[in-house]
């Protein structure tokens, strides 16, 4: 399969109309940042020419932060303020960091129990922040590459990070000051990096194994459109685990190694990987452990093999749980993509060629495919392509529900459910004369409430009293395109409107992002509140100009005082832009949607009658 | 928030019928997709993008309906305004209870068989046959408008549901093993 041109390089757009917006994979172990230039998407080089850049991030001695190769090259002597594979951390407690405390060398404040943080010299460092070091770096490589200012960017996630995880990327892109177009999935961006030669159409399955997340995703390719069928992996399994797997033998065949050493477990991790890439060529790797006086060791091909032989097995048998999910069959699948630095590893190929019975694609580089899938799309959502066949449809990797008696979870939304996606159920009270209701959101796929993941409490308020079992309480669940969730509540029979609009716990709040931001940027007395005024009237202007064309293409879809009700609240609008009040703005905007939602949805009616025109049932009946 | 056109059916202008062209519907909403996902609108201001994203759910969760053959037909009752939920209810043909039991138990028993795969594929396709009887007594009753019966045979199908979950699980458990 041939890449994806998006235009044909003649027709590439003229540079002024041309806006700049990137794809950028932030990975466990390296991340990249790639853009369509004149037609082609490529992963964009530093100044060295590196396209990989480390994900390292060390707080250094001067208070400022290196990222990348300069931050590795410290991790031995600087273990514990250089910090490596933080998206593992991303978006995880306390409670789930088992694994990091047992696996990474870092220092840890645990006293906020929703968002741990790494004790460096430079203070606390909490993920998203680390996390958004990196990001920044990239965004400042592609706007010198690039030459201006990025109008949109579009961010890689593992298909299987749950609400938690994503959110904390979305946080970590807007401290790092980037305008995220959309989140999207891993395997689905490189799956349209590979796939979009138009013609091709079939089922194809992307195996993505990364430093430390796994995914398998089964999509169905049809006339441009990618279409998600199921997807399935592992959070917390990858090329590090690989690398663990070494690490322990090392410690086996030596017992006499002192591990409290950060300093010499820093140098053993590192050792560990260098073993790993050499075995992917030769059959064998020769190499010196310990500092003072290092004992020699060999570990053959056939003995990794047999370490990790466990850990492949448990990848196939998620291909074929998500296979099961998707209902396709194994002879239906047209191509297997490998994506992920350590799909390089030959027994991960071998194991995988041999469940699908043919030879994986790696035509583009694993460690690219990801980055220049998602500068395709960030292209087309800036608005540069005119091709618009290209449609990305995507899932939710996780079931999501309501806890309910007896400490059960009912599912309201069940995984590999197409995006976006609104689905509402109803409960009612269980005593007399209840007022309140307690609302606990869930994500995962087990039945018990411990069992899985804790989204959200909130209560519902202030309904009036009634008999038990009178009162309907309408649960909806909204996910929208980047997978991410907003949960309400309303009383429905006794008229009362109450509803909650979820903030999921763990996310920080839009105070504490804005703190962040005036503290990553270099002029810290940037007056926020004028700059959001600033974008308020950005904002009503938008919605004035939509209006107004709107009106003036569709009049007739109103009668005369629904078209009055229309003007009198844009009118409102225009004096509240004048105004100094951002709150005033933002209200009258949601005025002016309020007057305007029966229009807009006339109007909407009348486009799928257009679509479907000429459709007939004649027409169909006869195929 | 304000109704969009609310039948499943129409709104990919296809008729009220069990018998469904799925590649036609697939076709339908492929198209009304391309205009109406949101990423086709992230350029838009703030009132069309709650309006697209709600169009776009709408249309999900209308194409989900219509594509599975279960739960069109259940959205068929719904049209008709009986009752589409069926949790614990059972079914007062005999014959066809025993038939399940029977069903039951050879999943159960697959699973000690020397090619438990092969034992839990032969259920599949026993269950099979019954299941395109009943698809087809639905139709018969629902365009006859004998929805009782039509619902009857519906329910009839959802023991089926409950029976390949059992599959799918106990070949889950088989492959963990």
């Amino acid at each position: 399969m041939a890449l994806l041109q998006i235009s044909e390089p003649g027709m590439s757009t003229v540079p002024h109309q041309h806006r700049l917006a990137v794809g950028i994979d932030l990975g466990t172990t390296n991340s990249l940042v790639a853009s369509v230039r004149s037609g082609i998407a490529e992963a964009l080089p530093d100044v060295n020419g590196d396209l990989l850049l480390p994900s390292v991030v060390r707080y250094n001695e001067m208070n400022s932060v290196d990222v990348g190769k300069t931050a590795l090259a410290h991790a031995s002597s600087d273990p514990l303020n250089t910090i490596a594979s933080v998206k593992r951390l991303l978006g995880r407690s306390v409670e789930e960091m088992d694994w990091v405390a047992n696996h990474l060398p870092y220092e840890f404040d645990q006293s906020d129990p929703v968002m741990p943080a790494v004790i460096t010299r430079q203070g606390n460092k909490n993920p998203i922040e680390i996390s958004a070091e990196i990001l920044k770096v990239l965004k400042d490589r592609a706007e010198q590459t690039l030459g201006g200012e990025l109008q949109g960017a579009v961010v890689t996630v593992p298909a299987y990070f749950d609400e938690a995880q994503r959110q904390a990327t979305r946080d970590a892109a807007r401290i790092a000051g980037l305008e995220v177009m959309r989140l999207i999935n891993e395997p689905t961006a490189a799956a349209v990096a590979y796939g979009l030669d138009q013609t091709e159409e079939g089922v194809i399955v992307v195996y993505d194994l990364g430093g430390g997340t796994f995914d398998v995703s089964v999509l169905r390719l049809q006339k441009g459109v990618f279409e998600v069928i199921a997807t399935g992996g592992d959070t917390a399994l990858g090329g590090d685990d690989f690398d663990a797997v070494i690490l322990e033998w090392v410690l086996q065949q030596l017992p006499g190694l002192d591990v409290s050493s950060h300093k010499l477990m820093r140098a053993l991790s590192m050792q560990v990987r260098e073993v790993k890439e050499t075995l992917t060529t030769e059959p064998e790797c020769n190499f010196e452990v310990g500092i003072d006086s290092p004992s020699k060791l060999t570990l053959t091909r056939t003995v990794f093999d047999e370490l990790i032989h466990p850990l492949v097995k448990k990848t196939i048998r998620t291909c074929r749980k998500v296979l099961r999910d998707a209902e396709i069959e194994l002879d239906q699948v047209m191509d297997t993509v490998m994506v992920g630095g350590a799909t390089r590893v030959p027994l991960v190929q071998a194991e995988v060629s041999e469940f699908f019975g043919r030879e994986p694609k790696t035509d583009i580089d694993p460690d690219q495919v990801v980055a220049i899938g998602a500068a395709l799309q960030a292209n087309v959502l800036v608005g540069n392509s005119q091709d618009d066949q290209v449609l990305l449809l995507d899932v939710t990797p996780l079931s999501l529900g309501l806890e309910t008696m007896g400490g059960l979870v009912e599912v309201i939304i069940p995984r590999n459910t197409t995006l976006p996606v609104a689905r509402a159920q109803e409960f009612t009270t269980f005593k007399d004369g209840q007022t309140a209701m307690s609302i606990h959101v869930l994500q995962g796929e087990r039945d018990l409430v411990s069992e899985c993941r804790s989204l959200a409490h909130f209560e519902l308020r202030g309904f009036p009293p009634m008999v038990a079992g009178a009162a309907k309480i309408r649960v909806s669940f909204q996910v929208d395109a980047d997978g991410l969730l907003n949960v309400e509540a309303e009383e429905v029979s006794s008229n009362t409107r109450a509803s909650v609009v979820v903030k999921p716990s763990y996310g920080l709040t839009d105070e504490q992002v804005e703190a962040m931001l005036r503290a990553s940027v270099e002029h810290a007395d940037t007056d926020m509140r004028q700059r959001q005024l600033l974008e308020h009237r950005v904002e009503a202007d938008r919605v004035i100009e939509a209006i107004t064309a709107a009106l003036k293409a569709d009049q007739e879809l109103l009668n005369e005082s629904e078209t009055a009700d229309i003007v009198a609240a844009v009118a409102d609008l225009e004096q509240a832009k004048a105004g100094e009040d951002g709150d005033d703005i933002t209200n009258a905007i949601e005025a002016v949607e309020q007057a305007a939602a029966t229009f807009v949805a006339r109007r909407m009616n009348a486009s799928v009658r257009e679509v479907m025109a000429g459709k007939t049932v004649a027409e169909f009946t006869e195929e | 928030m304000t109704q969009l056109t609310d039948n499943y059916f129409e709104l990919y202008g296809m008729p009220v019928n069990f018998q469904l062209d799925i590649s036609e519907l697939a076709s339908r909403h492929r198209e009304l997709m391309s205009r109406f996902h949101p990423d086709k609108h992230v350029q838009s201001d703030g009132l069309n993008k709650k309006q697209v994203a709600q169009m776009a759910a709408l249309l999900n969760e209308s194409y989900t309906t219509l594509k599975s053959p279960i739960k069109r037909a259940a959205y068929l009752l719904s049209l008709v305004g009986l009752d589409d939920k069926a949790d614990s209810e059972t079914s007062n043909d005999g014959a066809f209870l025993m038939q399940q039991l029977e069903l039951r138990e050879k999943v159960d028993q697959a699973s000690e068989s020397e090619d438990p795969f092969l034992a839990l594929d032969q259920v599949r396709d026993m269950a099979k046959q019954t299941e395109s009887e009943l698809y087809q007594e639905f139709e018969k009753n629902y365009v006859a408008e004998q929805y009782t019966e039509a619902r009857a045979a519906w329910v009839k199908l959802k023991f089926f549901t409950r029976l390949h979950d059992q599959i799918d699980r106990t070949e889950q458990k088989l492959e963990d093993r």
